[in-house]
């Protein structure tokens, strides 16, 4: 063992040479394995778990199954359905995320301002994020209704026409769109408010002295010096919106019309879950939203490293 | 003017939430009144009574709490001993080691479901309070965010202990918890709402109908072809109101601690 | 020939009857799984108590296993693991994957009690027979139909007749009916049923969904969608949108309810008729497992011809909203007394002669699948019906095995 540490020519620590050293490693470990048994069984083991799955033909009758290679994968990107969930998702993704950031920030610009009422708005804002999704997706099936709803009741008073939005495959994904975005703008709101909140008088002191007008000081000092929160929400928001379902499963009971409403992660679910269950197509594509995930992340990181102002 | 868009915008955020409630307590025929009936003529009271009837509210609720009582106190007793380990102690392999849990982070749930599924059926806890419970005991992001908090305690009281003969145990639980203590209020806080409104997990792990969690138990209720929307409303409004409580008593650690998440 | 049946029947039920009277004084236990909702847990146990007075020594136990996929896997999970309970409900194409399972039931039935199940729920190797059946009636608001119609062209006039814009903003403020592509395609296989069409052919080798009965059935089913509100909704529940609807009989105390609290009136009749009367039966059936003990699937047996006695079947079905399985359960004095005081359910038993179910093939379910998104596709997009069938023509033809 001494060879091959010298092999990699690296200096024997000198923590290492004593032996408390060694006795705090197995207390530290001891402390630890709660935590680490459970990761391990049900973070690390499956995570493995999934690829191998994706690459066996498994069902409960015949486990572990056979190797089959990337039949599985051939078989999702042959299918139509799995491209249709990855681009309603990539719209999701693509609409919700910088409409709710830029609301947020809206919102956090006004609850920013010593106004009266102001815990009860924030208050008002807050409850749409931490009230159960499933109760509150019940209210919006509702509102939804294309005959009694409240939705289509108010677009009547501004003379639109009557829209069927839990019904028509052209408005699924706007009704899932508009229910992410009301959902989530009150968590975005506090955390960039925290953030507002956060920054430093002396530049607004210093702007108000060089005369710079409410547009100006905007723009060059609170929204980049927000960069850090900005950012972290576009990292978290992306992420949460690729992985979408419960919205969907609850709005349509389903995946919506003509599975206009299918996200990728209920395509997996679906796959996996509902109906004739397909093991290793759905590991298959949850692999493919890990990868997706992964590489945006990745992107979003080299992004920060030049984009994001830290005071 | 700035009041104006204020009150429009706290108008809107709330107009779902009015709804259900007015709606709850609404007659089939208001409910379904085209234009909307904004306020009830009486307050059907039965309504909650019939949906409570209608469905197995009681076990719905007694799991969804009994799962996030224990997951919680599951969670910050596994969080405090793992982030006491990577704040305070040197040992070998520290920094790999936490370097492969902040790597976890990234992984999504929904692609270990399907795993967790086929190992949870080969150990035979599907459809049981030990599917529910057990591989919750544990968040990344608690330790994480308690390990930074432990760290803040300076090394000399811990020397200080030592000295006077203080086991590391008894000064983790007498002295840095009591110390941390708004720390993990919020890491108990955060993991409860995650566990009430675990929906994606309980559905695939859970089958009969006692021991399904109020998330799952109020969708399956919109699904049957007897729930009304008067009723299905007053169900949710039921399933809202412990989450509803817990927030008025606890509002400044809540949203102090989701501001918190976002500070880096 | 018939006679001699009768006779081996009886013999063989005979046979197991002394084998079980040998080994009497010892209780039986019958595990019976299901997924009937607390609504109808009285029911059975008042079902089983009763049976249990007449055969002291035989206990029912009910075992509630959840939602129908979770009985279904347990199901299969149990074959596979050899460990079954005595008998079961099931539907009908979950049937194929475990029928080795299965005891085949024929030679415990004599020929007059097979005529007495219901013609259109017998199936070819009865392991199983039937026991919660509904079959799709036409509800009708009567305030906006006085008088339901008998033949389709009937039904297509009132459609348009009803689809109405009431306060002139030029939005349909109520449709002639409701079509549900995705979640009820047994709407349309009612038409497919009764313009003699059919999905397979007899022996399962060829889909003949696309035959002209097929296509016809769809043109029709397409011609509507002008007049019906499209959704995947229970059109109980938006009561009064929909001026009639193709729904299971088993949801007629929903619409009742939902009539009374809108102050509307609702009755069923049976389908119109296209070229021969027909409906769509739906619904579950008990069968038994082979590898039970022998003295359960003795008790079992019993419990299973309790079940379909005329007056049993009539008290379930009366008690739950399903329907009696059997001709003379039909006739039952209790039957009919419910009939006469529940017009509404007067629709429903008048068609059960006519009554088809859906196919025991394996892969029905993903079949049914096909359809509805085809149903859908016409319906919400405007496919063209050429595309649209041929697209669920070549699913299905992907599932005969």
């Amino acid at each position: 063992m001494l060879e091959k540490l010298a092999l990699w020519r690296r200096p024997i620590p000198d923590e290492w040479r004593s032996p408390t050293f060694w006795k705090d490693t197995a207390w530290a470990y001891a402390y630890l394995a709660p935590a680490l048994i459970i990761l391990g069984v049900f973070t690390f083991y499956p995570f493995f778990q999934a690829f191998r799955l994706s690459l066996f033909k498994v069902s409960f009758t015949d486990f572990p199954g056979q190797y089959i290679g990337l039949d599985h994968f051939r078989f999702i990107f042959g299918d139509k359905y799995f491209w249709r969930a990855l681009w309603h998702t990539l719209i999701i993704v693509g609409v919700s995320v910088p409409v709710t950031i830029f609301l947020a920030l809206l919102v956090a610009n006004l609850l920013n301002k010593s106004l009266r009422f102001r815990t009860f708005a924030r208050t008002s804002f807050f409850l749409s994020y931490i009230t159960p999704m499933v109760a509150v997706i019940m209210v919006w099936r509702l509102m939804y209704n294309e005959s009694f709803g409240l939705l289509n009741y108010f677009l009547g008073l501004l003379g639109v026409h009557r829209i069927a939005w839990l019904n028509n495959p052209q408005y699924a994904l706007p009704s899932v769109i508009i229910l992410s975005v009301w959902r989530y703008i009150g968590y975005q709101a506090i955390i960039l408010l925290a953030g507002m909140q956060g920054i430093d008088q002396m530049y607004y002191e210093a702007a108000r002295i060089d005369g710079a007008s409410g547009f100006q000081v905007w723009r060059k000092i609170t929204v980049p010096l927000l960069t850090p929160q900005i950012f972290f929400l576009l990292i978290i928001s992306m992420i949460g919106s690729f992985k979408i379902f419960t919205e969907v499963y609850v709005l349509f009971n389903g995946p919506g019309p003509l599975k206009s409403a299918e996200t990728l992660v209920y395509y997996i679910m679906r796959q996996g879950f509902f109906g004739t269950q397909h093991l290793g197509r759905a590991a298959a594509a949850s692999i493919v939203l890990f990868a997706i995930i992964f590489v945006v992340t990745l992107l979003q990181m080299q992004v920060a490293k030049r984009r994001v102002h830290y005071q | 003017m700035l009041y104006v868009l204020l009150f429009a915008g706290c108008a809107i955020m709330l107009l779902p939430f009015f709804w259900m409630l007015t709606t709850s307590f609404k007659t089939q025929a208001e409910a379904l009144r085209v234009p909307p009936q904004w306020i009830p003529a009486s307050f059907r009271w039965q309504n909650y009574v019939e949906a409570w009837n209608a469905a197995p509210f009681g076990w719905y609720f007694f799991n969804s709490f009994f799962m996030a009582i224990t997951t919680t106190l599951g969670e910050v007793f596994t969080t405090i001993l793992a982030a006491y380990a990577f704040a305070k102690m040197k040992f070998f392999g520290k920094g790999p080691v936490f370097a492969i849990l902040l790597a976890t982070m990234m992984i999504p749930g929904q692609m270990l479901l399907l795993p967790n599924y086929v190992t949870i059926a080969r150990l035979g806890w599907l459809d049981r309070y030990e599917a529910l419970i057990i591989p919750w005991l544990v968040s990344v992001f608690g330790i994480f965010l308690l390990r930074q908090f432990f760290r803040g305690v300076p090394d000399e009281l811990l020397d200080a202990a030592r000295i006077d003969g203080c086991s590391r145990l008894r000064f983790l639980f007498t002295i840095m918890v009591p110390l941390s203590k708004p720390a993990i209020f919020t890491v108990a806080l955060l993991k409860f709402l995650g566990s009430w409104n675990s929906f994606q997990w309980v559905l695939i792990m859970t089958s009969s109908p006692n021991m399904r969690t109020v998330p799952v138990g109020l969708q399956l209720f919109s699904s049957e072809v007897g729930t009304a929307y008067e009723r299905l409303m007053a169900a949710s409004v039921l399933a809202i109101i412990p989450i509803l409580v817990l927030f008025l008593f606890t509002q400044k650690q809540f949203i102090q601690g989701v501001a918190r998440t976002g500070i880096k | 020939m018939n006679l001699r049946k009768t006779w081996i029947a009886l013999g063989l039920l005979g046979v197991l009857l002394v084998g079980f009277a040998a080994t009497a004084a010892e209780p039986v236990t019958i595990e019976f799984w299901h997924r009937f909702s607390e609504r109808h847990n009285e029911t059975l146990l008042q079902l089983s108590t009763w049976f249990t007075e007449r055969y002291p020594n035989i206990n029912v136990e009910w075992v509630y296993q959840g939602s129908y996929s979770a009985l279904q896997q347990s199901i299969n999970g149990a074959v596979v693991a050899g460990e079954v309970p005595t008998m079961t409900i099931f539907y009908e194409d979950w049937i194929p994957p475990v029928a080795d399972a299965l005891l085949p039931l024929e030679p415990y039935f004599s020929v007059e009690e097979l005529a007495d199940i219901v013609p259109g729920l017998l199936y070819k190797d009865l392991l199983t027979v039937p026991f919660n059946k509904s079959i799709m009636v036409l509800y009708y608001i009567e305030d906006y139909v006085p008088v339901p119609p008998t033949t389709w062209q009937e039904f297509y006039d009132l459609c348009v007749a009803t689809t109405v814009d009431e306060d002139g903003d030029g939005q349909i403020d109520r449709y002639g009916t409701g079509l549900r592509p995705s979640a009820n395609p047994e709407q349309f296989l009612a038409l497919l049923e009764q313009n003699n069409g059919s999905i397979l052919n007899d022996d399962w080798t060829a889909v003949t969904l696309d035959d002209p009965a097929g296509v016809e059935a769809l043109e029709f089913y397409a011609s509507l969608a002008p007049y019906a509100w499209i959704t995947s909704e229970y059109l109980n529940n938006n009561i009064g949108y929909v001026a009639m609807a193709i729904d299971t009989s088993a949801g007629f105390y929903y619409w009742e309810t939902a009539a009374e609290g809108a102050g509307l009136t609702v009755k069923a009749a049976p389908l119109p008729v296209g070229k021969k009367a027909a409906s769509f039966i739906q619904g579950t059936n008990i069968g038994i497992f082979k590898d039970a003990p022998a003295e359960e699937i003795a008790a079992g047996l019993l419990f299973l011809k309790f079940l379909l006695e005329a007056d049993n079947t009539a008290y379930w079905a009366m008690r739950t909203g399903y329907l009696p399985v059997t001709l003379s359960g039909l006739q039952s004095p209790i039957w009919t007394d419910y009939v006469a005081a529940n017009p509404i359910v007067q629709a429903s038993a008048e068609m059960m002669p006519v009554g088809i179910s859906s196919l025991s093939h394996p892969n029905y379910g993903d079949m049914r699948a096909a359809l509805g998104t085809m149903c859908e596709e016409i319906l919400l997009i405007a496919e063209t019906l050429e595309d649209a069938l041929a697209t669920a023509v070549a699913e299905i033809e992907s599932l005969l095995e």
